[in-house]
């Protein structure tokens, strides 16, 4: 009798808390609403704001497949330089593997789409999962590895996965070095293809984009910084750092199986060591520990490559090595990082400020 | 016959050791002295083998090693490796020195250029740069003489590099560096010069070990990823920094890579190097000889 006597007390607080909860956030609307006004006002959030309202707009000055296309890749390639930001930049793990995810999650949704007959938004998100569990498997051991050791370790694993996908043994849905082909297009009409991956590079970033803004991303920065110290005040390093490698496996794995689906295919060449050069020499161009980076860097790229390549198949790459080691050498944050600067002075100057 | 296998992982087993021992003591040297991974080091291997096809005029491609320029084009390819190796350090390495992982992605960007650089003057296809033709018969199996000469030639240098280490004093100067840096500066060593040598001894011996074993199989753009992902795996397994750790490394992953590829299948040898490199690194990050700590 006295049991039940608690029990329907704290049933009866339950529900009186309800409408006060309800009534808080009610009156924080205002405030959230006033701070996300606040934030586009800011020089960042409004160039944000048009670039957005930029992109999603194209299609209605084109509806060509193959100008879309290229939006459609530079879209793809942000989501995948942003995620090898959030482990490198973020985090400190550097990557020189993230090939690995591009491909697993290739593969992943393809062998859903062509063989399980799952619909796109299931493939994707299965090829992701495959992607975050087998980074949670090369997390576990990776734990202990110092920056260097880390890059070539996962370099070193992105290519045992190249000559392992290149074995026509491995399973017949595989197919070796041909790899997986006739995988449906996410959509037929390239308008909503591109409206779609759009959405999701937007929703990708900004899950990225308030993660490492809050208390978790500033975790992870003490981690880059100085684990010791990280360490020593308590935080448990092991667990963020898994959670930063499922984090970027997850999203590097959207971004392979929207390759994937574009590409209408997957083959072993998915892990090669260039394929995990693009997001670092994005990011380096971008801006480093910032998620806007890598989409910046990765619409310069695409676009950048689509005007190279028409020069020689060679030459894209070659400017990029050429530029990384140009940027490495003389600039350690990203150049364009000193060009938004300036810009944003210009911006303070129009505001009256 | 049954007998012949066990033979051939023995004996392409030590020849490979003995080309891979030439590639991880660079590479160990250049972590050991400058604390550098070296992701350019496989494409100094590839670039050797490109600068001897380059230099080459279409009659001695034919005439092969009987012609006289063959061996110049040796002796000139081996020479700019090594002064590229020099510039990557003055031009790009010194400069960004004091963070790790800016020297690791400047490299890394250093081995796309190459590449890259290699496609654009000779195509993305495969060549090769002639061999000694003919076999020996050795105990039942047929080795072709070029593997023999890379032996015999990995075995030299292998020896010269200790004994140049031992006796010569700017290898006993790096070997100063490489043990503690701060006691070598305050004996009055210059540091970065030691490391600007060490850079320029491990494209050295990348070289000649591109020289000795390229002729063997085909020369093709992306060959240095496979040669720094082995020269990782060697000097993971033997210990960062550690010479001796380096050679015998270098040995078990010739044999464990030829008894793979024998008893097993030949794509699977491939794998065998970075299974190695996460096991020890799981078990023994140390190395079996090393010094350095790795974490």
């Amino acid at each position: 009798m006295v049991k039940s006597h608690i029990v329907k007390k704290s049933i009866d607080d339950f529900w009186k808390r309800i409408p006060k909860k309800i009534k808080l956030s009610v009156k924080s609307l205002p405030t959230a609403l006033n701070g996300f006004m606040g934030k586009l006002r800011t020089f960042k959030g409004g160039l944000t704001l048009i670039c957005l309202i930029i992109l999603s707009i194209v299609p209605i000055f084109t509806k060509n497949p193959f100008y879309l296309g290229i939006f459609m890749m530079a879209c793809i390639y942000s989501i995948y330089a942003s995620s090898w930001d959030f482990m490198t930049g973020y985090t400190g793990l550097v990557s020189f593997g993230h090939a690995i995810f591009l491909g697993l999650a290739g593969y992943g949704t393809s062998v859903g789409l062509v063989f399980l007959g799952f619909n796109w938004l299931i493939a994707l998100l299965f090829g992701s999962i495959i992607s975050v569990v087998i980074g949670v498997l090369i997390a576990i051991p990776s734990l202990r590895l110092k920056g260097p050791y880390l890059a070539l370790t996962l370099l070193s694993i992105s290519m045992i996965l190249w000559s392992l996908f290149l074995m026509g043994e491995l399973s017949p849905w595989l197919r070796g070095s041909q790899g997986i082909s006739q995988v449906p297009l996410l959509s037929p009409n390239p308008v909503i293809e591109y409206i779609t991956t759009f959405i999701i590079m937007v929703l990708s970033l900004g899950i990225m984009k308030m993660l490492g803004s809050a208390k978790f991303g500033k975790i992870l920065n003490s981690i880059r910084d100085d684990d010791t110290g990280a360490e020593a005040s308590g935080i448990n390093i092991s667990k963020y750092k898994i959670l930063a490698f499922m984090i970027s496996a997850f999203f590097a794995g959207i971004a392979g199986g929207l390759f994937a689906m574009h590409n209408r295919g997957v083959d072993p060449g998915r892990f090669q060591p260039l394929y995990s050069f693009y997001p670092i020499i994005m990011v380096a161009v971008g801006g480093l520990a910032t998620i806007s980076g890598g989409a910046l860097g990765a619409f310069i790229f695409v676009f950048l490559n689509e005007i190279l390549i028409e020069l020689a198949p060679w030459a894209p790459l070659f400017v990029f090595s050429i530029i990384l080691i140009l940027i490495i050498r003389f600039s350690e944050r990203g150049i364009m990082r000193p060009a938004i600067e300036r810009l944003k002075e210009l911006w303070d100057v129009l505001l009256g400020k | 016959m049954a007998g012949t296998e066990i033979i051939e992982v023995l004996v392409y087993g030590t020849v490979q050791g003995g080309i891979f021992a030439l590639l991880a003591m660079g590479f160990s040297l250049v972590f050991g002295v400058g604390g550098i991974l070296n992701q350019a080091h496989g494409a100094f291997y590839a670039i050797t083998g490109y600068l001897v096809y380059w230099i080459h005029d279409p009659v001695s491609l034919f005439a092969g090693v009987d012609s006289p320029k063959f061996y110049w084009a040796m002796v000139f390819a081996l020479i700019v490796v090594i002064i590229i190796g020099g510039l990557s350090y003055l031009g790009l390495i010194k400069s960004v020195q004091e963070h790790e992982i800016n020297v690791v992605i400047i490299t890394f960007a250093l081995a796309f250029f190459l590449e890259q650089a290699v496609k654009m003057i000779f195509g993305d296809i495969g060549h090769s740069i002639p061999s000694v033709s003919g076999n020996e018969e050795f105990l039942g199996i047929f080795i072709p003489w070029q593997h023999i000469i890379s032996l015999i030639g990995s075995l030299i240098v292998i020896a010269s590099v200790i004994l140049f280490m031992n006796k010569v004093k700017i290898g006993n100067q790096i070997r100063a560096v490489a043990q503690d840096k701060e006691a070598a500066q305050l004996m009055g060593i210059n540091t970065n010069r030691m490391l600007m040598y060490t850079i320029m001894l491990s494209a050295f011996l990348a070289g000649i070990a591109g020289l000795l074993y390229i002729p063997t199989g085909d020369l093709a753009p992306h060959m240095g990823w496979g040669v720094l992902t082995r020269s990782f795996a060697i000097v993971v397994l033997g210990g960062l920094g550690s010479i001796p750790g380096s050679v015998i490394g270098s040995f078990i992953l010739g044999y464990a890579g030829n008894f793979v590829g024998v008893y097993i299948g030949q794509s699977w040898a491939g794998l065998v190097p970075t299974v190695l490199i996460v096991v020890m690194l799981i078990v023994r990050p140390r190395g079996i000889f090393g010094k350095k700590e790795v974490r």
